[in-house]
């Protein structure tokens, strides 16, 4: 036996043997397509809401948080001092029955075997100092203390007033109000917790700011307004590269379209420019929106082989016969060249957009500050330019028309997600620059609804700007 | 292509499993497809190469040649001519396995020794001892079943 001949043999009748997979095997390939599939359409479609979930939750959280802050800014956590001989710049006295509270802290009090003297703040930020002490009653030795907290017109000006009084728990509460002195200073509806706790077995003071009632304020004569929330509005001026990611959907599964589209078009990268307005919200929290305007960019190069071009010649000339007489000869003819057409064309797909952001920032605001952004962004318009190919694989123009084509495109695209990080720089009291990397999600596909394939951009970017304070001379 | 898993598998159960890997790799990498070459050879590839590392998990064994291996027996055409395609399978079937895929891909898919050297990460040599004992075998299977039915 010839080992070529055998051997052919069996690779002849092998090769395109094929005795067909049971319907079982095409029912468990098509389920575990389907579950894949899934799985990368449930993530496809639904992951961004789980990054960006805990992002807005998170910027929720501080949001709440930072209101939340509002009503309990600790003012100054100051050791007592038993052997001090009053050299605090601001003590605090209680004016007995000086003005009456819709609210009463109740600070429990440890048992207090030294003198210590209330120091209130003298941080700048909160206003140079303590105000007002609520009147109330206290006990000492473990027992609480319930103060009233009082309420007081803003003032920035603190009154220095000369510490008088060692406050001790041994001493009888009634002596304690009545020796007890206070310096002026500047919280806009705040009243103080007072309070003791043990550190390194001295008794240490705490004080803490409320914000009270507006009902229940009281004015003091000359003491202007202080700052007591940010109120800041800033313009935000931006531009920056962006690469986009496509993604096709279709009822009908058109592969061999899909594939020929993938093969033929190119992601080139896109840019987004645009102008923003944020105004604070809390301390930490801002509003963003604005006006984007970002582009994406594919070069669609389309190589035909055996293309053929008629090329028709016509020559003239003009014969002088004997006579004399003039003949003109016009001569025609045509030759046909084979060969591979390069076609390549630029598609821009432009968004006009309106982003609905919110930020909670964080850091260092006189150096460098971080701040989380998180919102949507709601589409204007959207136009395109360029040619993608048909279902015959011929390039056709890019139309906003209804239909059923391939064509086809959505003049708006409705709403997306929108996620991004931002780090800003110190640069003047005024002015900051910003890099922010984002991510953006758009949740509707850019072709219509019923064309025949959905193309949807998701889109990551790097926006580089600068940030301008427009309240900063208003403020400060 | 569930011909070609079945070449390569123990069973049709693991023939059946590699089968529908195979088409799953396609489906996912359909985009890769660059229409180079035909759809079916492309798929084809795939396939094989998912048989291959099936066949890998159960950590193949080739046995070296011997030095008394004898002559090529001759087998008249006629012996083999009548041979439908099941019943090749099932002599190809019938090989030790290290010998039934080197058979396959160098006979069948048309590998070179070379390729199959790297693919199955084997000396060259083994690849052609392997065939060598493979053909061997097959003679003696075709032999055996020529006198079975002069009988």
């Amino acid at each position: 036996m010839k080992e070529e001949s055998f051997e052919s043999y069996i690779k002849e009748k092998l090769e395109q043997y094929d005795s067909g997979a049971p319907m079982h095997v095409w029912e468990r390939i098509k389920k575990e397509k389907e579950e894949r599939k899934y799985g990368f359409f449930f993530w496809k479609r639904y992951g961004w809401f789980l990054i960006l979930a805990p992002i807005v939750m998170g910027v929720g959280y501080f949001l709440n948080r930072s209101f939340s802050d509002t009503t309990a800014v600790p003012v100054a956590s100051v050791p007592s001092h038993p052997e001090s001989t009053h050299t605090s710049k601001q003590v605090l006295s209680i004016p007995n029955q000086q003005t009456v509270s819709e609210k009463s802290v109740t600070v429990p009090i440890h048992e207090a075997t030294e003198h210590g003297v209330a120091e209130p703040s003298t941080d700048p930020k909160i206003g140079a100092g303590v105000e007002h002490i609520a009147s109330g009653t206290s006990s000492p030795k473990g027992d609480a203390v319930t103060y009233n907290p009082v309420l007081h017109e803003p003032k920035r000006t603190v009154q220095k007033v000369k510490p008088s009084v060692q406050w001790s728990h041994n001493q009888k509460p009634q002596a304690e109000r009545q020796n007890l002195q206070i310096s002026q200073t500047s919280f806009d509806g705040a009243a103080f917790k007072l309070g003791y706790w043990r550190h390194e077995n001295k008794y240490v003071n705490t004080f803490q700011i409320h914000p009270l009632q507006p009902s229940v304020k009281t004015l003091l004569p000359g003491c202007a307004p202080l700052r007591t929330g940010r109120n800041d509005l800033y313009l935000e001026v931006y531009a920056g590269p962006d690469y986009s990611i496509r993604n096709f959907s279709s009822a009908t599964r058109p592969i061999n379209y899909v594939t020929q589209r993938m093969s033929v078009e190119n992601n080139r990268m896109g840019y987004s420019v645009g102008v923003r307005i944020s105004k604070s919200m809390g301390e930490r929290t801002l509003m963003k929106t604005g006006v984007n305007y970002s582009q994406i960019n594919e070069q669609m190069k389309l190589v035909t082989e055996k293309e053929k071009r008629l090329t028709q010649i016509i020559s003239i000339r003009i014969v002088v016969r004997a006579p004399g007489d003039t003949l003109r000869v016009r001569d025609t003819s045509y030759f046909e060249q084979t060969g591979t057409n390069y076609r390549t064309t630029y598609n821009r797909f432009r968004f006009v957009d309106v982003p609905v952001l919110f930020t909670y920032e964080f850091g260092n605001q006189d150096r460098i500050s971080f701040a989380l952004n998180a919102g949507l962004v709601f589409n204007i318009v959207s136009f395109y330019k360029g040619e993608v190919l048909d279902t015959s694989f011929l390039p056709v123009p890019i139309t906003t028309r209804e239909g059923k084509g391939v064509n086809n495109w959505r003049s708006n695209i409705g709403y997306g997600f929108y996620a991004g990080l931002t780090i800003q720089k110190y640069v003047s009291p005024n002015l900051n620059a910003f890099a922010e990397p984002y991510i953006r999600y758009n949740v509707t596909p850019v072709s219509q609804n019923d064309s025949y394939i959905q193309q949807r951009y998701s889109v990551f970017g790097l926006q580089l700007g600068v940030r301008y304070n427009l309240f900063a001379n208003r403020q400060r | 292509m569930l011909t070609v898993c079945i070449r390569y598998a123990f069973d049709k159960m693991e023939a059946e499993d590699i089968l529908q890997d195979a088409f799953i790799k396609v489906y996912k990498n359909i985009s890769k497809f660059k229409h180079e070459g035909s759809f079916e050879g492309w798929i084809r590839r795939i396939v094989v190469n998912t048989a291959l590392k099936h066949c890998s998990k159960r950590k193949l064994h080739f046995e070296e040649m011997k030095p008394d291996s004898g002559m090529d027996r001759v087998v008249d055409p006629q012996a083999y001519q009548h041979l439908s395609e099941t019943d090749l399978l099932k002599l190809i079937h019938g090989l030790p396995e290290g010998y039934r895929i080197v058979f396959n891909l160098y006979v069948i898919e048309g590998y070179s020794h070379d390729e199959i050297a790297s693919m199955l990460n084997i000396q060259e040599s083994t690849s052609r001892s392997q065939l060598v004992k493979a053909r061997r075998f097959l003679q003696n299977e075709v032999l055996k079943l020529q006198k079975s039915i002069a009988i």
